[in-house]
């Protein structure tokens, strides 16, 4: 009554007016309002609005998406000109989400996004090294120096047992298959390196625009079966309407080895391993001492050397009001620090489009690749299958590496280890792998605010690998030359139908999705190979040449589909509150036909904080928004036709010494294997402070996942090790916080620095009917891993050294023959005997938080911008110290610190034992002493550039040239070759196994725009 | 789905601007979910077991898999070093198998080891799992009524076999006779599984080939499985039984000793159908994944050549591992100087430096049994004996002693087994009593089977395998009588929850 009657008496007056941005464009679609009533209108498509307001001394409301909210005095006027302010660059920036796009603002799930500008410069081989400590929640790591070698990518956390731990990778809208053409292999008994090159490797770093990370479950749960490890999204460039543009960028460079571990020396040798016979008045018929001339030879030093790389990209782009295109063309060239070791990388690409605003949208994303890869004996193993790397390590110092006759010296105590030169350059293959990818894609407006979109992808991995083992190697000289040729394929093709709606109607904003996908996956494999050559010239190139009765064939031919059900819904509420919600449901041919179907649902909401009243005169605050989501999403095994109850090929038996084929029962089947799940809650907090001079956020994350996929320990006694099953859940937690800020903002100098750390806590919470599972390292490593409720994935598990026996101990508490310095392993049960009931969980493979640090400093046209990152808390088993405390032989050379310093009647060292051959307590391999903390601070990256002052209207339109450092500095108390490498497939345990070196990269480089 | 109907949505969604968008969203989903079915892959490399086990060709692929677990050419080192290594005969240092050797030779085993699991438990369960599949579909097969007896008998004969191994090294095991008893199973009782190991034997062996009938070596025939049956009676002193059986496989009068020298007994060239010594062997080839690694493990550091025996010429593509497998001083030095089972026996080697090295002493000395000058890197062509013919003397003296003493015959059998070793006979008048006979039986017994994974389950027989570990210095609370068993492997206890450990190795 009271609203009536005052607006009754109140005078009506029309107000007109305009709103635009600070650029002179009018803004459509502004949310105009009286305040303190509910009169409000919309800016029409010219950026104009009419409004009947009670009193010409009212105040009018702007508010639009990404713009700061503006409120307006009329003071009388019935015509005005309202600019609206950009609320700040960072929160106007578009995001990708899977199946669509926000702005910044209006995400309701946790997402970072990093533009090109913000990763990693310097000469990339990959986008997941660039990316690499620059964002919250993903754990990136290069665990080897081997040129274009695998990464480990982790988004919070471990998620599955067996199942797969990597993240989903989605290019330009179509989810990629991150699995290599061939896998890899051991060829004649050599070593193998279980980590294969990453496939990622056929993109072009230089082609990302940029990079989302959904991490929440309401940002993967579009993803549905492949969103419980995350999902990296990431947008290659587009044109820009206007001029062509042209670019040139290219970096030149050096790697040098950043670190290798310091072996005895031929003296120190000689006297250690002769010091040590004589200490323990060895048997010199099977404690030979070292005698004769001494080469001094570094072996590790003869397979290192510093080696170039190099990249050149060329980009052209442009486009009119109705297409835009983007053409690149990349080369990439890398030779290893390693010898025989390269990886040199072809890229083009083209993305085209074309389309008009609310009505048609039509066109392609296209990229080929050709990588040619070559690889040396480096991998895991040991003796004569290990690497060239360990055998250098443990190779005879005194001895030379050649004969007078110039052929390959070998040290027959050094048996069966190969001379290591003889080995990197005698053992080796190549690789072709040719890559093609991309997606057509239409859309149609049926309505301006209803479009439907259809996409059709392939992606096309082709690879090749020749392996070659020479007869100047002694595993080639037992096979007179070997050669094994493998080609394989990957397919993957995927048909999407979308239908999207957008539509506001007042303070309500609904967009929405549904669809359907069909993705088939294919792989095919065939690999020959022969030995015994007449003559070996030809290598792998003659493979027909050797003895025909002896060659080798083998295939395979796999196939998986995917047929999947989308939908989800965005809706806003005055700007201010935010929900989505989204469900996918996926049906996978891995799983029996009663299990095919997962569904897969997430909620999120979002409360856009600043935009209330109350906080609206809070100055300091420029944005804050609230954010909590809850999500399923799933995970399917790695593995085809686990379900399936087939025979295919046995072992083969021997009759009358003849190989004979037989069958045998391919798997243990489990018609009931269904769906890994993750429940995960989320709860974050984004800020902006000061004039945005601050901004971050801050989230908590809570992810458990159940029916987990595991390999549940079969009895053996059925005749089967292990059976996929869904059994146990486990649970990640952890914070992530991420800060930017401005600390200085002058027009010649300015200064930027981001802080980002993320925190993880990994708990098994039940294997099911399982109580613990103990695993196998590599090479002799033996046991050294333990799966157990209450426990952290990536656990080792092994022995506790609590120092070194001395004279005068009490030596009735150890087992009977143990000797003043022996090592003191701790007796758990006091049984006197050290065995495996003795074994306690050493630490983690997994760090406790992992952290990234950048500044970058501008004066007038120099800037300068520094990285660091780093990882707390993480173990690693380093197998160099496991082989030279429980050395594999008593003549091999060691790691000089502990053989320099080990324990005598003159030095009761009680850090190392005497080394004297005979502990009863036998090898232990996994103790506290070889499993090390791994925590690192890395100086990543530092780079300073110049932008070249230039005349106007000159036909180069920008130039810089800069100078890069990569890997410059870690700080670490671990003693190997670096604390993040690892050298086994596996991304949970971490081994340092005889690993490829890590470089330090310097580079120069020029950046020219036409 | 295909491309086509895709093109269809386009064009009709297209057509249909007009009309509401849902019948575009019903069009769209409801294509999709028309191909469900597409989710169904057949893997293109696998067989269905509804073809595979019905025909000949199929079942006896999957028996001959049975075999081929059997077959662990490879990993025989292992079973052979673990036999000998915790006995008087064999010892072990340095390299990457000390690391488990070490626990066999000290008697600090426990059930972790891996070699109880990775080389005597999965391999034989994984023979008795695809024996109990010819068993189980064997009436299905479309096949002759002999050809189906045959392979029936044969899989029974592996199968009971398996459990025999089984029996040895852990006592009682679970015994699995279906593919359809999966999961977690009780160990059956002992009465249990050594009633199911004969009775599998005797009701197999008539429908076997008679020796040297079998369709190829390294199949069983009424010979070799009757041997194993003897073997397995003679383990659990079932005298009488093992005696005749032992007569049975001598009345083939198919099997010989004089055939070859001792040291060529073993020689690559002999081996075979031919080799009238083998019953049955593990079928070595010097190839990766078939070849007998052995020598690789004998050869002393730095090895060039020796001279006892020359025909070996070693060469550097020949692995020599850092792993040391050494014989005991004091066993070599029991055997008679002029024993010709020496001649396989290096004590003293020439090395690379041309320095000539006296091994004999420090438990330092070599067998060198599997010598093969055709060795590939780790793989020597030689065959592991699983049975041989001395072995049926052997047994039947000793079966015949245990009954009724050192009768005429016992002495004949040994005194066969020694001829060919160039010994003298034994006689009434050195070897007197039953005990001096069962004494002479043992130390002939561990003379002749140097490297063939005899001694342990000899030396238990005997009662001398505690009393000899004692005497060698290990201490009397780790060789108590529970290591008269080997442990149940761990991962089996940890996923078989009610198999029980056996004593002692909790």
């Amino acid at each position: 009554m009271l609203m009536q009657g005052h607006r009754l008496a109140a005078q009506q007056t029309t107000v007109k007016g305009k709103v635009s941005d600070g650029e002179g464009n009018t803004l459509v679609g502004v949310s105009v309002s009286v305040k303190g009533t509910s009169i409000a209108t919309m800016t029409d498509s010219k950026g104009l609005f009419s409004l009947q307001v009670g009193q010409s001394t009212a105040t009018l409301r702007f508010t639009y998406v990404g713009y700061k909210a503006q409120e307006v005095p009329l003071n009388g006027r019935n015509n005005i000109e309202v600019t609206l302010v950009s609320e700040s660059t960072a929160l106007d920036e578009i995001v990708v989400i899977g199946y669509g796009a926000v702005a910044k603002s209006d995400l309701t799930g946790a997402v970072s996004s990093v533009k090109a500008d913000d990763l990693t410069k310097g000469v990339n081989v990959n986008m997941q090294q660039s990316l690499q400590g620059r964002t919250t929640g993903v754990q990136i790591y290069q665990k080897s120096g081997e040129p274009g070698a695998a990464m480990s990518v982790q988004i919070r956390g471990i998620t599955s047992i067996t199942g797969n731990n990597a993240p989903l990778y989605v290019i330009d809208g179509m989810p990629v298959n991150d699995a290599a053409a061939i896998g890899s292999a051991s060829v004649a008994g050599t070593t193998n390196n279980p980590n294969n090159r990453t496939p990622l490797n056929a993109l072009n770093p230089a082609d990302i625009a940029s990079i989302e990370i959904l991490k929440d479950a309401s940002a993967t749960a579009i993803y549905g079966s492949r969103g419980a490890n995350g999902v990296v999204l990431i947008t290659t460039k587009k044109g820009k309407e206007g001029k062509i543009t042209v670019s040139y960028d290219a970096s030149v460079g050096q790697q040098q080895v950043a670190k290798t571990q310091r072996y005895m020396t031929g003296e120190e040798y000689t006297s250690a391993i002769n010091g040590i016979i004589e200490e323990g008045q060895l048997n010199t018929s099977v404690y030979q001492p070292v005698e004769g001339t001494n080469d001094n030879t570094d072996w590790q030093d003869l397979l290192l050397r510093d080696a170039p790389i190099q990249s050149h990209d060329v980009a052209i782009s442009g486009g009119n009001n109705l297409t835009k295109y983007h053409i690149s063309a990349g080369y990439f060239d890398q030779e290893g620090v390693m010898l025989n070791s390269a990886t040199t990388r072809y890229n083009a690409r083209i993305n085209l489009e074309t389309g008009e605003a609310n009505k048609y949208n039509v066109g392609f994303s296209l990229a080929t690749a050709y990588i040619k890869d070559h690889y040396n004996a480096n991998g895991t193993g040991l003796n004569d299958n290990a690497s060239a790397l360990y055998m250098a390590q443990n190779y005879d110092p005194t001895a030379p590496p050649y004969n007078t006759d110039g052929s390959y010296h070998r040290s027959s105590l050094m048996s069966p280890m190969d001379n290591p030169l003889a080995v990197i350059n005698g053992q080796y293959s190549l690789g072709d792998t040719y890559r093609t990818f991309g997606n057509l894609y239409a859309e149609y407006f049926i309505l301006p605010s209803l479009s439907a979109k259809a996409r059709v992808g392939t992606d096309i991995n082709i690879g090749q690998r020749n392996f070659w083992v020479d007869p100047s190697t002694l595993a080639g000289a037992s096979f007179n030359g070997y050669a094994d040729a493998r080609d394989g394929k990957r397919a993957y093709y995927l048909l999407e139908g979308t239908l999207n709606y957008n539509k506001s109607f007042g303070e309500h904003s609904i967009s929405a999705v549904v669809g359907s996908t069909y993705e088939r996956y294919t792989s095919s494999s065939l690999v020959a190979n022969s030995r015994d050559f007449a003559l070996p010239d030809l290598t792998y190139y003659g493979i027909g040449t050797g003895d025909a009765s002896l060659n080798g064939v083998n295939n395979g031919a796999q196939e998986n589909r995917l047929l999947s059900y989308l939908g989800r819904v965005n809706y806003s509420y005055a700007g201010k509150y935010l929900f989505t919600g989204s469900l996918r449901a996926d049906g996978s041919a891995r799983f029996g036909p009663e299990h095919r179907f997962g569904y897969f649902p997430s909620v999120a909401v979002a409360w856009k904080a600043k935009q209330e009243d109350f906080l609206q005169n809070v100055s300091f605050l420029d944005d804050l928004k609230l954010r909590a989501s809850y999500g399923v999403t799933g995970n399917q095994p790695n593995v085809n036709y686990l379900y399936y109850s087939t025979y295919a090929s046995g072992k083969t038996a021997v009759f009358d010494g003849e190989k004979v084929s037989t069958i045998a029962p391919t798997r243990n089947a489990n018609a009931y294997l269904q769906w890994e799940s993750a429940h995960q809650f989320d709860v974050g907090l984004d800020f902006a402070l000061f004039a945005s001079r601050i901004s971050g956020s801050i989230d908590y994350y809570n992810r458990k996942t159940s029916n987990l996929l595991y390999d549940v320990p079969q009895p053996l006694s059925t005749g089967f090790s292990a059976r996929t099953e869904n059994v146990g859940s486990m649970r990640n937690t952890g914070m992530e916080f991420s800060v930017n800020g401005t600390v200085v903002d002058h027009q010649d100098f300015k200064l930027d620095a981001g802080f980002n750390i993320t925190t993880l806590k990994n708990q098994i919470l039940s294997l099911g009917s399982v109580d613990q599972f103990i695993g196998s390292g590599p090479g002799n490593i033996g046991q050294y891993s333990i799966l157990k409720p209450g426990e952290s994935m990536g656990s080792f598990y092994g022995y506790v050294v609590d120092g070194v026996w001395q004279e005068g101990d009490d030596f009735s508490l150890a087992q009977s023959g143990v000797r003043p310095g022996d090592l003191k392993y701790r007796d758990l049960d006091n049984n006197k005997v050290i065995n495996a009931d003795d074994r306690v969980i050493l630490g983690k493979s997994l760090p406790d938080f992992y952290y990234g640090f950048n500044a970058n400093l501008r004066y007038k046209k120099l800037a300068l911008s520094i990285f660091f990152e780093g990882a707390k808390g993480a173990k690693m088993l380093n197998s160099s110290l496991v082989d030279s405390y429980y050395a594999v032989d008593f003549r091999r050379n060691k790691l000089a610190e502990l053989y320099l310093n080990r324990w005598t009647a003159a030095n009761p060292s009680n850090e190392y034992p005497s080394f004297i051959p005979g502990d009863v307590q036998g090898s232990k391999m996994v103790t506290s002493k070889t499993v090390e903390d791994a925590s690192y601070l890395r100086l990543q990256s530092v780079r300073l550039s110049y932008q070249l002052p230039l005349p106007e209207h000159f036909f180069i339109r920008s130039a810089s040239v800069f100078v890069n450092g990569q890997n410059l500095y870690t700080f670490t108390n671990y003693s190997g070759v670096d604390p993040a490498v690892n050298a086994i497939g596996d991304d949970i345990l971490r081994v340092d196994y005889n690993s490829y070196p890590l470089t330090r990269t310097f580079t120069a480089g020029v950046n020219i725009q036409f | 789905m295909n491309s086509y109907d895709f093109y269809q949505i386009l064009k009709m969604t297209i057509k249909m601007k007009k009309i509401s968008p849902y019948i575009s969203l019903l069009i769209l989903v409801g294509c999709l979910t028309s191909c469900s079915k597409v989710l169904d892959v057949v893997p293109n490399s696998e067989f269905s077991p509804d073809n595979a086990l019905t025909t000949e060709a199929g079942i006896k692929a999957l028996l001959f898999s049975a075999y081929a677990e059997q077959q662990t050419q490879t990993n025989s080192r292992f079973v052979i070093n673990d036999s000998e290594m915790s006995t008087d005969m064999a010892f072990n240092s340095a390299g990457a198998e000390n690391a488990q050797l070490i626990h066999i030779i000290n008697f600090t085993w426990d059930p972790s080891l891996g070699t109880f699991q990775g080389d005597v438990w999965a391999p034989n369960y994984r023979c008795i799992r695809d024996a109990n599949g010819v068993v189980e579909n064997i009436d299905g097969v479309d096949a002759s009524d002999e050809v189906k007896k045959q392979f029936l008998a044969e899989a029974r004969v592996l199968r009971a076999q398996a459990y025999a191994i089984l029996y040895n090294f852990f006592g009682p095991v679970p015994l699995r006779i279906s593919t359809e008893q999966t999961g977690d199973l009780v160990r059956s009782t002992d009465e249990e599984i050594r009633n199911f190991i004969e009775s599998e034997f005797v009701a197999a062996i008539p429908d076997l080939p008679d020796p040297g009938q079998e369709e190829a070596f390294g199949r069983f025939n009424k010979g070799n499985a009757t041997g194993i049956l003897a073997k397995f009676y003679l383990n659990t002193k079932q005298w009488q039984k093992a005696a005749n059986a032992c007569k049975t496989v001598i009345d083939f009068n198919y099997y010989s000793t004089t055939q070859y020298a001792f040291k060529d007994l073993f020689k690559v060239e002999n081996k075979g159908i031919n080799n009238k010594e083998m019953l049955l062997v593990l079928p070595c080839r010097n190839e990766e994944g078939y070849g007998n690694w052995f020598m690789a493990g004998a050869i002393p550091a730095g090895f060039k050549s020796t001279p006892q025996l020359p025909e070996f010429v070693y060469q550097a593509s020949m692995a020599n591992f850092a792993t040391q497998y050494r014989l005991r001083t004091a066993f070599v030095n029991s055997m008679d100087e002029n024993d010709q089972r020496r001649a396989l026996i290096c004590t003293s080697y020439v090395n690379s430096n041309n320095v000539t090295v006296n091994i004999l002493n420090d438990d330092n000395a070599r067998s060198f049994k599997y010598w093969d000058n055709a060795t590939v890197g780790n793989n020597s062509g030689n065959d592991v004996p699983v049975l041989r013919y001395a072995d049926i003397l052997l047994s039947r003296a000793e079966a015949l002693n245990e009954l009724s003493g050192p009768t005429e015959e016992a002495f004949a059998l040994i005194n066969q087994v020694r001829k060919r070793a160039g010994l003298a006979d034994l006689t009434t008048t050195n070897t007197i009593t039953q005990d001096d006979f069962r004494a002479a039986i043992f130390r002939e017994r561990g003379w002749e089977f140097i490297s063939e994974g005899k001694r342990r389950e000899d030396l238990i027989r005997q009662g001398t395998f505690l009393s000899l570990a004692i005497a060698r210095g290990v201490s009397a609370g780790l060789a108590t009588t529970d290591k008269l068993l080997f442990p149940i492997p761990q991962s089996e206890i940890d996923a078989n929850k009610l198999c029980v450990q056996n004593s002692g190795y909790n």
